[in-house]
């Protein structure tokens, strides 16, 4: 067996451990959080420190994800910016979203809500 | 033969990821909305409670709960809450349930936020307490550690789950090509962050029950949509 084709066949041998370490290290996630996660890092780490750019890429998530891959809680966190950010209708609007998609949390929703009623 | 030996270690590899005990225990009962409070940082890094608070609501909702945004817990709690026992200060909770109508409140500690440098390793190292308790009747529902080990070894990840021998290993086999990219990509906070969050996953997956919104087969359309 010449050397190049060892190689090959090592390099082979690793991208396959790789691959198998990577799918492993990943837990699947039900939900897509990119723009969520973006957002909570924003406001809490400060990276990146820009809270309409947070809001603007969570409204543009909200508008085209499909329902079902939308992380519960995500309209509420942006209907939270929202409040933060003075824009109180929308925030109004985002909060019954919320309500809407997840009934369940609907107790939780309106206590945030209370502020906006206040 | 070697290709063989390869395909072996895979297996192992896969069969040592594919194992995880879930063992959850059983809920007097389960809640369907969470406040995280503040967490407690114990130890002397700052930002290590703020990183820990960002990245806990990702393993609680996949777990089928409903947690508060992080946002309105920070406004609602400072870390002193964290470390109040919650079973036994009616008032506080009290106080936390109505201002936030949530059905059980997260106490959080971060114990270790550590990276450490060695000769030809790198190795991460996040841990701390969760405690939930049902915020109306004061009861502890549940606690648990959490905790997890990253290993960067030439440039090569190898987590808790993958360690011992066969994560060297592979640590040998692929770290050249991915040494320069690891090196360049990852920063500290960002690192331990990640881990966190794998640490919070895996201590939720293993201990607690699946909440309410886990049974369901994915968020339903909403009947009104704010757009």
């Amino acid at each position: 067996m010449v050397g190049s084709e060892v190689f090959a066949r090592r390099a082979v041998g690793a991208l396959l451990l790789a691959c198998v370490a990577a799918a492993c290290a990943a837990e699947p996630t039900r939900y897509d959080w990119t723009d969520y996660q973006l957002a909570m890092d924003t406001e809490l780490l400060g990276r990146p420190a820009d809270r309409v750019a947070a809001i603007a890429r969570l409204e543009a998530h909200l508008a085209g994800a499909d329902p079902g891959r939308i992380p519960p809680g995500e309209r509420a966190w942006l209907a939270w910016l929202h409040l933060r950010a003075g824009s109180r209708e929308a925030a109004r609007r985002w909060l019954d979203a919320e309500v809407a998609a997840h009934p369940e949390a609907t107790q939780a929703v309106m206590a945030l809500r209370k502020e906006l009623d206040s | 033969m070697k290709l063989q030996a390869l395909a072996a270690l895979a297996a192992v590899l896969a069969a040592g990821c594919g194992t995880t005990p879930l063992q959850p225990v059983q809920l007097e009962r389960v809640p369907q909305t969470i406040l995280v409070l503040a967490p407690h940082n114990a130890t002397d890094v700052p930002g290590a409670d703020l990183a820990c608070h960002a990245r806990i609501t990702q393993p609680l909702t996949e777990h089928g709960y409903w947690v508060v945004p992080v946002g309105r817990a920070r406004e609602l709690t400072s870390s002193l809450a964290s470390r109040t026992d919650l079973t036994a200060d009616e008032a506080l909770r009290d106080q936390l349930h109505r201002a936030s109508a949530a059905d059980a409140i997260l106490q959080v500690t971060v114990d270790a936020w550590d990276r450490d440098y060695l000769l030809f390793d790198d190795v991460a190292t996040v841990g701390g307490r969760m405690r939930l308790v049902d915020a109306t009747s004061g009861r502890e529902l549940w606690a648990a550690g959490y905790g997890e080990k990253d290993s960067l070894f030439l440039g090569a990840t190898i987590a808790g789950s993958a360690g011992g021998p066969t994560g060297l290993m592979f640590a040998l086999m692929v770290a050249p090509p991915f040494a320069l990219v690891s090196a360049i990509s990852r920063d500290t906070e960002d690192r331990l962050a990640t881990l966190a969050q794998r640490a919070f996953d895996r201590a939720i997956r293993g201990g607690l029950p699946p909440g309410p919104m886990q049974a369901q087969p994915g968020d339903r359309e909403p009947a009104v949509e704010a757009r």
